[in-house]
């Protein structure tokens, strides 16, 4: 009997720790928006990127990959 | 031991849960639902008993379904009166809806939007992308799935809703 109880509550703890949010296809309208992308303004990012690389002498290497609205 | 029993048996208990999601759909019965169209005229999938339906879950905010949809509507006109498209589209504003379409060649006669803003039918359908596709035979099983869209999707289709007809 203990050990059912026991099973039962590891089922239960790896259950949750599959993930607080589990965002489904259908629900993604608002990561979906454009305002969601990082580099969503094209002059502020032009800014930022000009900006990084006078003061850090970094170049390259912005941008995000992926994102979107994982539709597929 | 006895730890690792209790592993075990937890492990076992979780894979029971969860194969029923992982098995899909495909060749159940289509779950019924009744949406309304654009005009607000309820439609329930029921009223095309005996012709193939092509259900099509999509979106306005969703890339590969602005690509689909017209492709999907020239390509159903072929197999009118025999084959339908139902387009559920789960946008929870109509407005942007109406805009969408205003983007697009007018609907075929066998191509019909139902509207579910709520998101209360494609649950039950288990759509894992947008767009999510499924065809269902005359008898309301449905046979084939497709998740999400592809250039050369509509060859399968073609295929599928054929072998469907005969």
């Amino acid at each position: 009997m203990r050990k059912i109880v026991y099973a039962a509550l590891l089922f239960g703890a790896l259950a949750g720790a599959a993930g607080c949010v589990n965002v489904k296809p259908w629900e993604r309208e608002y990561l979906a928006d454009p305002i969601m992308q990082s580099d969503y303004n094209k002059e502020e990012k032009s800014v930022r990127e000009h900006f990084l690389g006078t003061r850090e002498g970094s170049v390259g290497s912005f941008g995000v990959s992926g994102g979107g609205c994982g539709c597929n | 031991m006895g730890i690792a029993k209790t592993i075990v048996s937890g492990l076992l208990l979780a894979l029971c849960m969860i194969s029923p999601a992982l098995a899909g759909i495909v060749n159940s019965k289509a779950p019924e639902f009744t949406l309304q169209d654009l005009s607000g005229k309820p439609v329930s999938i029921s009223d095309f008993r005996g012709r193939v339906v092509f259900i099509d879950f999509w979106a306005s905010w969703c890339p590969p379904c602005k690509k689909e949809f017209p492709e999907l509507n020239s390509f159903i006109k072929r197999y009118e009166p025999n084959a339908v498209v139902l387009a559920v589209n789960v946008d929870r504003k109509r407005s942007h809806v109406d805009d969408f379409l205003s983007r697009m060649p007018g609907l075929s006669g066998n191509f019909h939007v139902l509207l579910d803003a709520e998101s209360k039918i494609i649950p039950a359908y288990g759509a894992r992308a947008m767009p999510t596709s499924y065809i269902i035979d005359r008898e309301g099983v449905i046979r084939f799935a497709h998740y999400g869209y592809r250039d050369d999707d509509a060859g399968e289709w073609a295929a599928e809703i054929e072998s469907l007809l005969k």
